[in-house]
């Protein structure tokens, strides 16, 4: 890889000089996949800080930024720096591989619960540090060592047991007080931001975003501690165990489990601004003079005091709605209206519900950060982030639930298999209130009965306003007054209608011989 | 882990901005066999399996700061300054060149083990898929989408991890010994390795499967001969049945495909004749019959299996049989998995006032939907059909001209002849549609068979339809794209 990207002149990189001369240096073995080192801190932290010194030193220049397309004439300067920084750079390495290795040693013996990338990476900061700014002095490894392990001993989180166990009684108590009251006035259901029931305590897999504020206390709390909720370049903050605990537990038991009452405002205007009929009833100009309005004005409207008063920002919810207008044209005419896109579209819950839990996790980042209220550009950051990207990752996550990609495995699993199935079937049962077969039985006899039927199927065509209670009444008249029990409803009945497309006919010739017929 | 490869050629860039403030990097790409997504912190990235190194990127409007230095550490600081300028002034279009950085091809990685996961055309080992991109994920934790599975979701795995790892290593394991294989468990011991909490007790035990696992790495590599059954080769192939056999004039009886996106990927198998459909007598009653048949799994997905692996759970499949232009299906048949039969299953009683109208050729042709239960009605017309078809073929072929650059020999061509086969079906469906929507992923398929249809010697064409629309992103083919353990597992083990 480092010979493709050391022969692509134009387009090199500090980052690209610096790593291709650090790996096939001599400590370059040290940093090998799985080795004692690892090559991105090395090259981030060790190689960049102490060439871009050096390169200061030699020119009077600053360096320019690691992933900056080089000159000819920066790409020679660097080249020459880069190279006479070699040895300092080796002797850095060394250092840091010494004192990685010691605070691991350490920290594993009083059982911590942080990750070796996180020690790596404070130990190639601090070690990058010292050579970038005073190489010719001695670097003091036990105090850096002990700099590392002192930082990362408070930093680790409690174990769910230990979590449970001090935190158990505490949580139940502010539920029962401020938890269950604010969800009765603020139903995390209304909002799509999660269910009315009370976030359990811990759960036993893994959670991720779609959860929304079903997500678990415990699974609350590990956020503070997660690198990968970090920011990029962010040096992972130092939380007090308890104290991160006792914060959250207050912030679950809030309304839509955030104390800050902006947030909240937010999560309500984006679920009811979302939820807008989106086959295109909104044409882009005049979404687009929206969100000018939108992006000219500033804040988010707050509710005074906590009352139960509507928590709605109206130029927020007209935004929301034209940011999804944009969103169902645009992709609508990129996306050629594929599978995904329609199933998202056609269940607007669906859409909403991924939306107002993709900006609810940034909200409780911001949270969790103590960045203060968001800002309308943060909002707008979010809400186009969960449209380009977070509803197709929801839909993906939502679709992955269900994907038994195992299914034909060695029968000594026959067992877990079954056990996957009945799990099917009770979801659906769960979902639908009744079996699958069940409820074939009950859709082949209401679609039978619609397409006997003139004037049930003239509903079905013609879609008029009154469409449900012109089916009710007609059913009532052929399958009596019971009729609800042994055939679908309207609402369900809607759901089966397809889109069909006029101007299939070139397709009819030609589709019929090149792919057979059928699905 | 996949293979290392050389990045596409592109080196510079436009950029534009939206109606709704995001700015777009790159063109869409042509997409014929599909696309996979990365969801990053500085936005979606879009990859197609046959061009990975294109950059094709979404930026959401009002970048922050965090998001502009994700960008800078995968597309280079000049990028990431001129997404702030056209985002803030509003400027319409602006054009940069672009560093390469292994972070991208990182990226670009993960984007093929999605479109590997949605859209290969063969049953590949799933458990492989999923831990390389959980792995890789986990490597790229500081650019990823913060919500994005990675560390945690690796961690679930370490048992299975480390039980492949003693399997692959065993005297006389029937674990394929290739590189990539190899270069899977290492990075995901590395993973795992990097993350899991330091006074975890298996960190020891990760450690001491990754020296034996380099030591073995370096010792009596098996060479890589596979010679492929020829069911897997059939069904990316065209066939006389499936190609002049179809049954649309033919009210009562069937064969067709199951709709890639309507089912789960690894549910049903994905040949062009998966559904087989008929509605006969049978004691006085009419019965509607469908059979789908399951995928062909590997026997030796059995090598993965650990008491401790993850385990999906399961979905209920449904078969809906539309006519014409109703709007309702008129039978709907639940259909059950049977492992004896490899294949699904359904029946249902046709009632006497569907058969008639079934019966009637004037009420228009007879479509059998396959779903997921509950999932959304299908799209129906309009073209919809052949394009869903076309992107099938075009699947197939990426598959098989990827499976024929991993393998050798006799097998490497067999491979090679039916990615030419499926490409020329692509080609030929996508030729049926609308120029705005055929005429790039035609063009990208034309562009794969003239690669394709060479001396073998790996050259990268620009290829352009002379007399065809202008196509906004020129078409490239990249042969070296990378290539997931998975695939690697499925051509060597069938040998």
């Amino acid at each position: 890889m480092t010979q493709a990207h050391r022969t692509e002149t134009g387009r090199s990189t500090m980052r690209v000089l610096v790593r291709t001369h650090v790996t096939e240096s001599r400590w370059g073995h040290l940093l090998r996949y799985g080795g004692p080192g690892k090559a991105s801190d090395a090259v981030e932290h060790l190689g960049e800080p102490i060439v871009g010194a050096r390169y200061l030193r030699d020119t009077g220049r600053h360096a320019p930024p690691a992933t900056k397309v080089l000159t000819a004439s920066e790409e020679s300067q660097l080249t020459a720096a880069v190279a006479a920084s070699i040895p300092t750079v080796g002797s850095a390495i060394d250092d840091y591989v010494r004192a990685l290795a010691t605070a691991c040693r350490r920290l594993s013996q009083v059982r911590s619960s942080a990750p070796r990338s996180t020690v790596s990476e404070r130990v190639a900061v601090r070690v990058g540090r010292h050579y970038a700014r005073t190489p010719d002095t001695t670097l003091d490894l036990d105090e850096l060592v002990a700099e590392v392990v002192h930082s990362i001993e408070r930093a680790g989180p409690l174990s769910k047991g230990a979590f449970c166990d001090r935190y158990a009684g505490s949580y139940a108590v502010a539920w029962e007080g401020r938890g269950s009251a604010a969800c009765r006035a603020f139903p995390p259901e209304s909002v799509l931001v999660g269910s009315n029931a009370p976030p359990r305590l811990s759960v036993g897999w893994p959670e991720n975003w779609t959860a929304g504020t079903d997500r678990s206390v415990y699974g609350r709390y590990l956020l503070y501690f997660k690198r990968s909720a970090l920011g990029a370049g962010e040096s992972p903050r130092v939380h007090d165990p308890h104290g991160a605990a006792v914060l959250e537990i207050d912030r679950v038991c809030a309304p839509y489990g955030l104390a800050d009452r902006v947030g909240r405002v937010v999560v309500a205007s984006l679920a009811s601004g979302v939820r807008v009929d989106h086959n295109g009833a909104t044409d882009s100009e005049s979404a687009g003079r929206v969100l000018n309005r939108w992006r000219a004005g500033e804040g988010i409207q707050s509710v005074p005091v906590d009352t139960d008063a509507a928590l709605f920002d109206d130029d927020l919810v007209e935004a929301a709605g034209a940011y999804v207008a944009i969103w169902v044209i645009d992709t609508a005419r990129a996306k050629r209206a594929n599978e995904a896109f329609r199933t998202l579209v056609a269940q607007d819950e669906l859409l909403a519900r991924f939306v107002v839990r993709k900006v609810w996790m940034r909200l409780h980042g911001q949270e969790r950060a103590e960045a203060g209220p968001p800002t309308r550009m943060n909002i707008t950051f979010w809400l186009t982030s969960a449209l380009s990207a977070g509803v197709w990752e929801g839909l993906a996550a939502y679709q992955r639930a269900s994907q038994p990609d195992l299914d034909a495995e060695p029968t000594d699993l026959g067992e877990r298999i079954a056990r996957r199935r009945q799990r099917a079937h009770d979801d659906f049962v769960a979902d639908h209130g009744e079996s699958p077969d069940a409820f074939v039985d009950r859709t082949n006899r209401t679609l039978s009965l619609i397409a006997e039927r003139p004037a049930l199927a003239r509903i079905v065509r013609e879609l008029p306003a009154s469409a449900s209670e012109e089916y009710a009444v007609e059913m009532d008249h052929v399958a009596g007054p019971a009729w609800t029990g042994r055939y679908l409803t309207w609402a369900q009945v809607r759901s089966h209608l397809s889109a069909y497309l006029v101007g299939d006919t070139n397709a009819d010739t030609s589709s019929a011989r090149d792919e057979g017929s059928g699905a | 882990m996949m293979t290392e490869h050389t990045p596409g050629p592109t080196r510079q860039i436009d950029l534009h901005r939206r109606a709704d403030g995001c700015v777009v990097i790159g063109h869409a790409p042509a997409a014929a066999a599909g696309v996979g997504l990365a969801p990053t912190r500085g936005g979606l990235f879009t990859v197609d399996p046959v061009d990975p190194g294109a950059v094709s990127v979404l930026v959401p409007a009002a970048p922050d700061e965090e998001c502009l230095a994700v960008l800078a550490a995968l597309l280079g600081e000049d990028a990431a300054t001129a997404v702030r300028h056209v985002a803030v002034t509003g400027v319409s279009h602006t054009v940069v060149t672009l560093p390469s950085l292994p972070a991208r091809e990182d990226v670009a990685r993960l984007g093929v083990l999605q479109w590997a996961t949605r859209h290969c055309a063969v049953g590949l080992a799933q458990p492989l898929l999923t831990v390389e991109q959980l792995a890789l994920s986990a490597r790229l934790a500081s650019v990823m989408d913060p919500d994005w599975p990675g560390e945690r979701e690796l961690w679930a795995w370490t048992g299975t991890i480390l039980e492949w790892a003693r399997r692959a290593r065993a005297s006389g394991s029937p674990w394929p010994r290739h590189p990539a294989v190899a270069a899977l468990l290492q990075d995901a011991l590395g993973s795992l390795g990097e993350t899991l909490p330091l006074a975890d007790a298996r960190l020891a035990d990760l450690d001491h499967e990754r020296e034996l696992l380099t030591a073995l790495g370096t010792l009596d590599l098996r060479h890589v001969d596979a010679d492929a059954r020829p069911e897997w080769l059939t069904e990316l192939r065209p066939q006389a049945a499936v190609t002049y056999g179809g049954s649309d004039s033919v009210q009562l009886d069937g064969i067709g495909a199951v709709d890639w996106a309507r089912v789960s990927p690894g549910l049903t198998s994905r040949a062009e004749d998966a559904v087989s459909w008929r509605i006969r007598r049978q004691d006085g009653a009419h019965v509607l019959t469908v059979i789908v048949k399951a995928p062909a799994v590997a026997p030796d997905l059995a090598l993965l299996v650990t008491p401790t692996m993850p385990m999906p759970p399961m979905k209920i499949i449904n078969a809906s049989v539309y006519q014409g232009d109703w709007p309702l299906p008129l039978v709907v048949a639940g259909l059950e998995f049977r492992a004896e039969a490899g294949a699904w299953l359904g029946s249902q009683h046709v009632s006497a006032t569907v058969l008639e109208r079934l019966s009637d050729p004037r009420e228009g042709d007879v479509d059998v939907d396959v779903h997921e239960a509950g999932a959304v009605p299908p799209r129906r017309g309009g073209g919809s059909r052949q394009h869903a078809a076309a992107q099938r073929w075009a699947a197939r072929g990426a598959t098989a001209m990827r499976l024929a650059g991993i393998t050798t020999g006799q097998a490497s061509t067999s491979w090679r002849d039916a990615a030419v086969h499926a490409w020329s079906r692509a080609a030929s469906v996508y030729a049926g549609l609308p120029d705005d929507i055929g005429a790039a992923p035609r063009a990208q398929c034309l562009a794969v068979l003239s690669t394709l249809g060479g001396d073998g010697t790996r050259t990268r064409p620009a290829w352009r339809r002379p007399d065809s629309e202008p196509v906004r992103a020129p078409v490239r083919v990249d042969q070296a794209s990378p290539v997931s353990a998975a695939e690697v597992w499925f051509a060597v083990s069938h040998d």
